[in-house]
């Protein structure tokens, strides 16, 4: 088993005596679903954003491929990023004054052999918005163009924040599923936070933390498909 | 990088009211300075190469009567050529002609058109004077009793102001400078003025020779052409423009870097999610500052280029105003490239190192922190607090409005400046209007005379004519201030026989120097140079020191002008008491050789200095006009687009347009007579200082004014301009809230 994200002894905290995240340990293989959940507040987010790079540990390491992007300067980090992390978050963050084409297009780290827009347009059902702007579409459209922004570059590892949260049943049972399909299709990693235990029963494996540590971190030997999702 | 610049570019065009404002702020900043520097950079470098190739005169002298003349010239003969010169000053209807047979070595009339004269019946006149009244060449005037042909038109580069020697400022309106012949010169009568000029020969050491010249005793009058404002001052004029050119450009420059700065903390806080995702994407800091960096500089040059071709255009007034005052033939508007260089580069890479500051060190953060609004509470937390538990108790009407001016501490600030600015000009404008009156009026009060003569020599008081003149002893003295600083001054001691002039001190109570053991200076003089009643200064008369006290300040008498009874200054001069070389009279001058001032000529000098101080006091009105419009447009403006949400809510809970403004955008009226209360004072001094210096810059007597009402009409104004530009965005408000409601009606808001 190829190891995509190893986090080593990693702690967070922002002021001085309120510890977010407390010695955390853990390795992502390759190619898999992870499912980080828990209750609000607990962490799950603080961890996402240290292994994608958005925030950096007050202590600890986190390697991606073997590289410890902690000891990357700000600029390194940017540029690991765009070549190999794609992000999803909640509220999709699309840019106002570009079409979904361009949206697309923003997400090309300008290396390796990207997918191409139309390929994924395909893959997600937007052939026909490509022209659109972005608040011409519903929550479910704009969450799939974020997907395909994530995904035109190819990346290694996809880190989904929260990605359907403010989606429908429909809508977030649509996105799971592409997910997977993506997962399959490419062998991207991903990792996705959430509070949903339905959405979890779909990943590979489900890690729970609570109060800033791992609570439980299990292999989820028969996930079930996003069509079998039952919506709280 | 497309489409992250071209997504960049669309954000920063969303604030096109925002960026015009920016874009018009470089504009004035730009014209400011280009405005004055078209007018200046060449003219500088042409009157050197004028001085240095036509001018040629190095001092000017004149030599005791008791002198051997011969022997004296012959001395200064071995290190610097010597022509004598002559002029005689011919008064007709309301035209002063100052005729001068043509000059052979030194100061050679430029010639504009046609020659000089070579018969009896032509003469050359200032091209400025033929201009005014329409003469050209070919045409005929009447001087004396000689018509004389006009054969050329001229400037004389020994007075490039004209300020002929011995004599009052004149007016190109009605007088000139006339070159006649030799023969026509000795026939016509008029009132002579001699002496020599002189141009070191080549190998001379000038500043020893200076030196050396000075501590003659021979000379009655000697002066350096550095010293000489008939041929320096257009050079100090434009040397002064260019330096309030660069103040110009410091300030405008400073207060359009900080409205940049405004601009793009406010523009990463509405933007801050979009340039996150950027980040979370993985853009570098430098790529994402790229666009806005590019913006800035498009801007910033651009509206530095617009400001630079306007500041050209702009310049004729200013050219057409020297070519107007000063006799130089070789008024050119143009610029040098280091004028371009500063003029430009200064506001362009200040607005994009400003940007820069801006924007980078908050895209340096770590992505997270970009995406999330996680800022810090400001350090001023216990003020804020304090303000808003005072604000806790006023009336609920005045809390929101006072809440939000108090929001934003760039708002307030950029609101002092505002009225600090615009209280500062008009301070100083109405203070250079109201100087002219008083100018005019403390040099004037007091003075019961029609002429004043003065002699070549010295002579004799004769005591019947007491009743119509006031004799007077004249000498030009070095007076070294308390503080040791030296300046050019005219002593006067007057006679106490006569009325014709009068003295009185601030109570009103008439001077008697005879009655004083000291001297009395003028309100003028007092102003120009600081000194008190009561110090102690050194006057040198005839190169010997004396220390006197300052017994009174008049509040009327001439600028550059110190009073002392005549018998006082005998004894300083150390010739008799019963001697006099001058009378204020009421009388015409019985002498040919006098010099005759009258006292007209003197109002009319006073008055062209006093049109000049208020079109002065105008261009100061403008500016402040100006500057507030833009500063206080800017602070509304912000204020309206922040709260933008908030006009939104109060709309839902079914506020009125007219609630709303009153609450949100009609809300710094308060604030702006507080910040106007606190800069008074601070608005006054700076005033009083800028004032004072262009006073002793120019020599012209500008004292600060201020009155109660001026102070009372300044807040008025102020107030108009902020209800002008108030009404202006209530229309904009009124539009906006109602475009708000269409998107809630159709629920796409």
């Amino acid at each position: 088993m190829n190891i995509a994200i190893s986090v080593q002894n990693v702690t967070k905290h922002f002021k001085k005596n309120e510890m977010i995240l407390s010695e955390i340990s853990l390795d992502l293989a390759e190619g898999e679903f992870t499912a980080i959940i828990g209750p609000s507040g607990s962490g799950k987010s603080t961890l996402l954003n240290l292994m994608s790079g958005l925030l950096r540990p007050s202590n600890g390491h986190v390697f991606i491929n073997d590289r410890d992007i902690t000891e990357l300067n700000e600029d390194a980090l940017a540029d690991f990023r765009r070549l190999h992390l794609g992000h999803i978050f909640q509220h999709y963050h699309l840019l106002s004054h570009l079409t979904v084409r361009e949206n697309i297009y923003i997400g090309l780290s300008g290396t390796g052999e990207p997918h191409t827009v139309e390929e994924l347009a395909a893959l997600l059902g937007i052939e026909d918005i490509l022209n659109q702007f972005p608040g011409q579409l519903s929550g479910g459209q704009q969450q799939r163009v974020a997907i395909a922004r994530a995904l035109i570059k190819r990346p290694r590892i996809l880190f989904c924040d929260e990605a359907t949260g403010a989606l429908d049943e429909m809508n977030s049972k649509n996105v799971i599923a592409l997910l997977h399909l993506a997962r399959q299709q490419y062998g991207v990693t991903i990792v996705f936070i959430t509070h949903n235990p339905e959405i979890a029963k779909t990943a590979q494996r489900v890690i729970t933390i609570k109060n800033g540590s791992i609570y439980q971190d299990r292999l989820n030997e028969y996930p079930i498909t996003a069509a079998q999702m039952h919506w709280a | 990088m497309r489409y992250l610049n071209k997504h960049v570019y669309r954000l920063l065009k969303q604030n096109r009211g925002y960026t015009i404002l920016l874009f018009l702020m470089v504009v004035l900043t730009s014209f400011m300075y280009f405005f004055v520097e078209f007018s200046v950079d060449r003219n500088q470098v042409r009157i050197q190469e004028y001085a240095e190739t036509q001018h040629l005169e190095d001092f000017r002298f004149q030599l005791q009567e008791d002198t051997d003349r011969s022997r004296v010239l012959e001395k200064i003969h071995t290190e610097a050529i010597i022509e004598e010169k002559r002029f005689k000053k011919v008064t007709q209807i309301s035209t002063n002609y100052y005729l001068l047979a043509p000059p052979q070595m030194l100061n050679v009339p430029y010639l504009l058109e046609g020659r000089l004269p070579v018969a009896s019946t032509e003469v050359a006149l200032m091209l400025q004077y033929m201009d005014n009244h329409a003469l050209t060449i070919g045409d005929s005037i009447t001087i004396g009793n000689h018509n004389l042909t006009i054969v050329g038109s001229m400037f004389l580069p020994d007075y490039q102001s004209f300020i002929p020697f011995n004599d009052l400022k004149q007016d190109y309106n009605q007088a000139t400078f006339g070159v006649v012949t030799p023969d026509v010169y000795h026939m016509i009568n008029g009132q002579e003025e001699r002496y020599y000029a002189a141009q070191f020969k080549p190998g001379v050491d000038s500043g020893s020779a200076e030196l050396r010249l000075s501590s003659d005793p021979a000379f009655s009058y000697l002066a350096f052409d550095s010293g000489l404002e008939s041929s320096t001052e257009p050079l100090t004029a434009i040397d002064s423009n260019q330096s309030l050119a660069h103040s110009f450009l410091f300030l405008f420059t400073l207060i359009t870097l900080f409205i940049f700065y405004m601009f793009y903390t406010r523009f990463i806080r509405l933007h801050r999610q979009d340039l996150g995702c950027f980040k979370a994407l993985g853009y570098t800091a430098r790529q994402i500052s790229y666009a806005p960096l590019v913006y800035s500089l498009i801007l910033s040059t651009a509206g530095g280029l617009v400001g630079m071709v306007l500041g050209f255009f702009g310049s004729s007034v200013l050219i057409q105003m020297y070519a107007q005052m000063y006799s130089f033939p070789f008024w050119e508007r143009g610029l040098e490239l280091r004028s371009i260089l500063f003029g430009l580069w200064i506001p362009v890479i200040g607005t994009v190192l400003v940007t820069w500051m801006g924007i980078f060190p908050f895209l340096r953060q770590e992505t997270f922190y970009v995406m999330h609004n996680t800022i810090k509470p400001l350090p001023n937390g216990r003020l804020t607090a304090a303000f808003q538990s005072v604000i806790g108790l006023l009336p609920e009407t005045l809390r929101l409005p006072l809440r939000v001016v108090l929001r934003k501490w760039n708002a307030i600030f950029l609101s002092a400046t505002a009225i600090f600015l615009m209280t500062l000009l008009f301070i100083m404008s109405a203070s250079l209007y109201q100087s002219s009156g008083v100018a005019l009026e403390s040099q004037t009060a007091g003075m019961n005379y029609m002429y004043d003569i003065r002699y070549p020599d010295l002579r004799e008081d004769e005591v019947t004519s007491h009743s119509s003149s006031m004799y007077y002893l004249r000498q030009s003295i070095q007076l070294r201030g308390v503080e040791g600083q030296k300046f050019s001054v005219e002593l006067i001691g007057m006679d106490d026989q006569g009325t014709q002039v009068q003295l009185m001190n601030h109570d009103n109570t008439l001077i008697l120097p005879s009655e004083l053991d000291g001297i009395v200076v003028s309100e003028a003089t007092r102003w120009l140079y600081g000194i008190q009643s009561g110090d102690t200064v050194q006057l040198i008369i005839n190169h010997q020191p004396h220390n006197v006290s300052v017994r009174e300040i008049s509040q009327n008498g001439e600028a550059d002008t110190i009073y002392t009874s005549k018998t006082q200054l005998a004894r300083w001069m150390n010739v008799s008491p019963s001697m006099h070389n001058g009378e204020y009279s009421n009388g015409g001058p019985l002498d040919s050789n006098a010099r005759v001032v009258t006292a007209e000529n003197k109002l009319a000098t006073l008055r062209s200095d006093a049109v000049s101080s208020q079109s002065s006091a105008v261009i100061n009105q403008v500016a402040g006009i100006l500057v507030g419009f833009l500063l206080i447009y800017l602070v509304i403006l912000l204020n309206v687009q922040d709260s933008h949400k908030d006009m939104h809510i109060l709309r839902l809970l079914g506020y009125s347009h007219r609630d709303i403004n009153r609450m949100l955008v009609d809300v710094y009226k308060p604030l702006f007579v507080l910040l106007y209360m606190l800069v008074i004072p601070f608005a006054i001094l700076a005033a009083r200082a800028i004032l004072h210096m262009i006073s002793l810059q120019t020599g012209d007597y500008i004292p600060f004014q201020i009155h109660w009402w001026v102070l009372i009409l300044i807040l008025i104004l102020i107030l108009l301009q902020y209800q002008l530009v108030v009404t202006l965005f209530k229309r904009k408000v009124f539009k906006q809230t109602q475009g708000m409601e269409l998107a809630d009606s159709l629920g796409t808001y």
